[in-house]
């Protein structure tokens, strides 16, 4: 990357890890409406979408690890960002392949990096508790892609209108 | 830009793939009905709770936080927890064989386990 390409950059990534910082705090604040731990709506991932759309894979990891390490520390709590943390290695490891293959929508790609952010978390959280814990599997797996569709259909959308202000990679 | 592409479609299959997969990891946590609430922290455990009486338990788990598990009918329910989210306390009651309430923040897990007697006592590890 050239170095008058930085700034613009560094300006975007600042205001994508606040954004998402925010939503994520939105997004603790709502009732779960299910009961079950890791079932939510995944808002916070519009940020990291839009920018694995637009900056590339090392600023979408960027601002995904940054917005869950604040989140953790400052109201998830540890357990939760740690178990966030494997999810979010994991989806966008995924997400990355997807998008390289380069065939698919932003709406596909993020059902499925939604799935595998929940199989992460279960798995991190299977080491911790224990196997019994596997039971909420297929509920995950649904909720992980209807609301991984949601964020990317917003994300396509935010990227739209965005055009004109951030550049496509 | 678009949000739906011919191609997704291989995507969408192959989460169905996962999701019947997970079915089997679902059938198999889950089997009949139970007998013990089996309470672990942190992973081990800690007591085996016959679900054939009914009773009311008090465990601290991480942090010392703490659930109550209410044993009545056959079927365990968390009652009071004084974790940030009560997740576990929101949980309908549990009775077959392989269900789970876990209580993140606690750390704390309660699953039902079948007739099979457990290789240790509950106290000795």
């Amino acid at each position: 990357m050239k170095l008058k390409d930085k700034t613009p950059t560094l300006a975007l990534l600042g205001i994508m890890v606040a954004a998402a910082f925010i939503l994520s705090y939105l997004e603790s604040l709502l009732p779960s409406v299910s009961g079950i731990p890791g079932v939510k709506a995944g808002l916070a991932n519009i940020p990291t979408l839009l920018v694995l759309y637009t900056q590339g894979p090392a600023g979408a990891a960027l601002v995904s690890i940054a917005r869950i390490i604040l989140a953790g520390l400052t109201f998830n709590g540890l357990s939760a960002m740690l178990f966030s943390l494997a999810g979010a290695v994991v989806s966008l490891i995924f997400m990355t392949a997807l998008k390289k293959i380069g065939v698919f929508s932003i709406t596909a790609v993020s059902a499925f990096g939604g799935v595998c952010h929940n199989i992460g978390q279960l798995a991190a959280s299977c080491l911790v508790i224990g196997m019994p814990i596997l039971y909420y599997l297929p509920v995950l797996i649904i909720s992980g892609a209807v609301a991984g569709a949601l964020v990317g259909v917003i994300t396509t959308l935010t990227i739209k209108h965005l055009r004109s202000s951030v550049k496509e990679g | 830009m678009v949000y739906f592409k011919k191609q997704d479609l291989i995507v969408y299959v192959l989460m169905l793939v996962l999701l019947v997969f997970s079915f089997f990891v679902w059938n198999r946590a889950l089997g009949d009905t139970g007998d013990y609430a089996v309470i672990s922290i942190n992973g081990h455990e800690e007591m085996r709770l016959p679900l054939s009486t009914d009773g009311e338990k008090t465990i601290e788990g991480f942090a010392g936080l703490t659930c109550t598990v209410l044993i009545k009918d056959g079927a365990a329910t968390v009652t009071e927890a004084d974790c940030p989210d009560k997740l576990c306390v929101d949980h309908s009651p549990i009775s077959r064989s392989g269900e789970s309430i876990v209580c993140l923040p606690a750390r704390i897990t309660v699953t039902v386990s079948g007739s099979e007697e457990p290789v240790t006592d509950g106290v000795s590890r």
